[in-house]
């Protein structure tokens, strides 16, 4: 029913030679045949359903599903219209026997907030030299497109954090909520782990623009002074061009939380973008309706950002030949761009011709972003604590200011003393923090959570907190799951000799690292900003959201699409993007290989 | 995930991994347990080997018998009956095989013991003077394997009257009772394979704070494949061609468990083959873990 193949012969060579090798340590050739083969194992062995019966369908919206994205997720599996729908669950990438969530004093041991204050703070910043702050900017804009487990449970008993004699934090004791239960359980789920809903469409479908229902799919394309929507296809933007606000004060989107001013400019850039490419669209299709337009356009603006994605941030992230030519091949294939623009497909292969455009196929589970994907993206310490605006004219200071300065609803102040393009132009020369231990942003540790929440908490905490609470395993046995060696020593964890004696300090036993601490403190692969442990589950989710999508695979036509539109994902990048909305940042790209190193200053 | 491999004259065969899949073949009455020979030269080898290993006075062991078998019913609720009544009084606790699997779990006796203690304590629910020791377990070890050793190796324990001796073995201590021949050469590994993985987990940090659900969850061990044979032709949704009569169908439970975390599925409970034992193993299992686990707290209190 999903996909009749296995891991196959190289999966399975690669299987026992990675047992002593790792696949960054082979010559170019090799390493790239090796990680064809690891993909491959990762999607028989590592994608595991959480739904004990199959979900009634829903009902549909009225538009033609096969045309269209709907608002909530549903219909892009036809056989399954549920499978990716907003509020459907988490699937995983451990078997779920593993997966119970942890509980009582295991829960607390070692204190997350222990873990926090010794191993995650910030002293000094640890900049990612090579890349700039559009990167996390970007990072959250997906994150929010593919998952979130909405608000906690505000009902439910708290969690009581044990603190440390010497803790500087406010109040006397730290709670923390819970995350919020399935509430779709049925007898069937009995004796079986804990199960959490996505809030948000599952899907690459850019709902983090354009909501993930209808009522907020609305919302944003609605005038808020005539309550209107817009009947040319387009979504709202003031008269200056800024998002307009909502009832609390922070812009308006399809997903508006955690808000902070990289979101801001991510959000109102694609906002642009939609309404560029719906002018695009009504030049060839002038009898077409805004409806019928809205939707075209939405389809290629997410087709448009997935791509981005894809052959722009991750190989800025993952700087090396074999991931470059891995992330490109899973666009046009090994044969690479100018072949596919030239010619096409040449085959359903998604070796030679790319995932996308080739047969849809889920492999070993139905579709769904996975609990343990949205732990390894727990990647905060990306984010500075402080922000230097400057000029795009001239580069001289406009501002300078702390991370909670620039967040909620405060982003929208810093508008009235630059420019969209200023504040662009300032994040792209700005970088951000490295993926490591003791670089957490300090202002995230109390961190007060923007409306209507307004609770204080400490986010390294909260962070190490849900992946027990969730059943995401330990590192050492996670690693194991996803047939990984596992260090058997501090020593063989990292080579930081002064991490070393910390993590022993307070775990003792190496079995105990959390998962995030284990992946800060894991030495990376040569030009890799992140681990390798993170890098397998991003090997085989980055792909699955384009191989299960049907918009990206079977449905990815110009029958669909459009012949322009299928021409504007072709023919565009992060750089035209940026280059058609704020023409003035263009000579600060110039020269410069990927959107998210550093621009040029100046 | 089904996968089918079809070499007219030689080999068809169809494995099935999707939880759903295989509850849908094995509740489908057109296949059944059967060892009688068909289908391609391959399938036959793979039965007559089954016959080799688990046909005692030619009488397939009790998992073997096809659906309709006479008696196969009323034996089986019998032992069902019985199993329960065992898990009821726990009565594995008077057993001296009982306190040697609880140290190996709690890693205080070798794992080695585990095999002979678990094949005794498991005896002892049939036949009160049964005897297990190293060479009984091993022989029991090797009839298991028998049906799924290379060629070469089965061929040779065949000739050198390896294979003989181990079931004559088996049979004498079982005094011929099939149901005991099943439990203490077949069914018996994997209750040894679920109490190494608690002595595994044992050795891990927190392990005793985990719930009993999840320690089962993650040390059950369940059969690997069940197999059936097509009796009349059926084309199915599982399958890309018909099946005929003769072709095999394996339904790779261990895998189908692994994915879907289905405890139920573990002992086909909603199956005609349902595991009699499915109560008593569980609480057997729980009872030496809540055990093992009180042991190891006592061991680090005195230490």
């Amino acid at each position: 029913m999903f996909g009749q193949r296995g891991s196959g012969l190289l999966g399975r060579v690669f299987r026992r030679i990675n047992r002593r090798r790792q696949w960054y340590r082979f010559p170019f050739p090799i390493a790239v045949l090796n990680l064809v083969a690891l993909r491959r194992n990762l999607r028989w062995h590592n994608l595991y359903s959480t739904e004990r019966e199959r979900p009634q369908d829903p009902e549909r919206e009225e538009i033609d599903v096969r045309q269209f994205r709907t608002a909530d997720g549903s219909y892009n599996d036809l056989a399954a219209p549920a499978m990716g729908k907003a509020y459907t669950r988490f699937g995983r990438n451990v078997p779920p026997a593993e997966t119970f969530g942890e509980t009582g004093d295991r829960l607390m041991t070692p204190s997350p907030r222990v873990i926090s204050r010794r191993l995650m703070t910030r002293d000094t910043f640890v900049p990612a030299t090579t890349l700039n702050v559009l990167v996390p900017a970007w990072l959250q804009f997906m994150v929010h497109d593919w998952f979130s487990h909405g608000s906690n449970d505000t009902e439910a008993e708290r969690y009581e954090v044990p603190l440390d004699e010497d803790d500087d934090w406010p109040w006397e004791r730290m709670t923390v909520l819970r995350s919020r239960r399935d509430t779709t359980r049925s007898s069937a789920d009995e004796g079986h782990p804990a199960t959490f809903l996505n809030t948000e469409t599952q899907w690459w479908d850019a709902s983090q623009i354009y909501g993930s229902s209808l009522r907020r799919q609305r919302l944003v394309r609605t005038d808020p002074d005539s309550g209107e929507l817009l009947p040319d296809g387009k979504l709202y933007l003031r008269p200056d061009g800024h998002l307009p606000l909502d009832e609390h004060g922070i812009e308006l989107a399809g997903a508006n939380g955690n808000w902070w001013v990289g979101l801001s400019l991510m959000h109102t850039l694609f906002a642009m973008e939609h309404n560029a490419i719906v002018d695009r669209l009504r030049i060839e299709h002038p009898d077409r309706d805004g409806e019928w337009l809205f939707q075209k356009a939405r389809l290629v603006n997410a087709a448009l950002i997935a791509k981005i994605h894809t052959v722009e941030w991750t190989p800025a992230l993952l700087d090396t030949p074999e991931l470059r030519l891995g992330m490109r091949a899973n666009w046009w294939g090994v044969l690479d761009e100018h072949f596919y623009r030239s010619r096409g497909r040449v085959s359903d292969s998604e070796l030679f011709s790319g995932i996308v455009g080739s047969p849809v196929d889920h492999h070993a589970a139905p579709y769904a972003i996975t609990e343990e994907f949205s732990a390894v993206y727990r990647m905060h310490p990306l984010i500075p604590d402080d922000f230097s605006f400057r000029r795009l004219a001239d580069d001289s200071l406009i501002k300078e200011c702390g991370l909670t300065e620039v967040a909620g609803s405060l982003t929208q102040a810093l508008y009235s003393d630059m420019s969209l393009g200023d504040a662009l132009y300032s994040l792209g020369t700005s970088h951000p923090g490295a993926l490591v231990l003791h670089n957490f942003p300090r202002h995230l540790q109390q961190h007060e959570k923007q409306a209507p929440h307004h609770r204080v908490i400490d986010l390294a905490t909260v962070d190490v907190l849900r992946d027990r609470e969730r059943g995401v395993p330990r590192y050492c046995r996670f690693r194991r799951l996803i047939d990984m060696p596992a260090p058997g020593s501090f020593a063989e964890l990292t080579d930081n000799p002064e991490w070393q004696r910390q993590l022993e300090a307070i775990y003792g036993d190496v079995e105990e690292v959390d998962l995030l601490i284990g992946c800060l403190a894991e030495t990376p692969p040569p030009g890799f900003a992140f681990s390798d442990t993170a890098f397998r589950i991003f090997i085989l989710m980055a792909s699955r959201r384009l191989k299960s999508d049907r918009f990206f695979t079977d449905d990815y036509t110009p029958e669909v699409y459009t012949r322009a539109g299928m021409e504007w994902i072709d023919n565009n990048g992060m750089k035209s993007v940026i280059g058609r909305h704020f023409p003035e940042l263009a000579p600060r790209l110039e020269g410069v290989r990927n959107a998210f190193f550093p621009w040029n200053r100046g | 995930m089904a996968r089918r491999v079809h070499i007219p004259g030689l080999i068809s065969l169809l494995e099935v991994t999707d939880p759903r899949e295989i509850r849908l073949l094995d509740g489908d009455s057109r296949l059944d347990r059967s060892l009688a020979p068909g289908g391609g030269v391959i399938n036959r080898l793979r039965l007559a080997r089954l016959r080799r290993a688990f046909v005692f006075d030619a009488e397939p062991l009790p998992a073997l018998l096809g659906r309709e078998a006479q008696g196969r019913e009323s034996r089986h609720a019998e032992l069902e009956r019985r199993l329960d009544e065992c898990a009821e009084a726990s009565s594995w606790r008077q057993d001296p095989a009982f306190k040697t699997l609880v140290e190996a779990v709690a890693r205080q006796a070798e794992a080695e013991a585990l095999g002979p203690a678990a094949q005794g304590l498991l005896g002892r629910r049939f036949r009160d003077g049964y005897h297990a020791d190293e060479a009984t377990f091993a022989a029991a070890r090797r009839l298991n394997d028998y049906p799924r050793v290379n060629a070469p190796r089965a061929l040779l324990q065949r000739l050198s009257g390896r294979l003989r001796r181990d079931r004559r073995l088996l049979h004498e201590r079982a005094q011929g009772d099939p149901m005991t021949l099943h439990a203490t050469g077949v069914a018996v590994h994997n209750l040894v394979g679920a109490l190494e993985a608690m002595r595994s987990l044992a050795g891990t940090p927190g392990a005793s704070a985990l719930p009993r659900a999840a320690v089962l969850a993650r040390c059950l061990s369940v059969p690997e494949t069940l197999l059936r044979q097509v009796q009349v032709p059926l084309s199915t949704p599982c399958s890309p061609r018909r099946l005929v009569p003769g072709d095999l169908v394996l339904l790779r439970l261990a895998e189908g468990v692994r994915s879907s975390g289905d405890r139920d599925l573990a002992f086909m409970a909603d199956s005609w083959g349902r595991c009699p034992a499915q109560r008593f193993i569980l609480a057997l299992l729980t009872d030496i873990w809540e055990q093992a686990v009180a042991a190891s707290r006592s061991g680090e209190g005195g230490r």
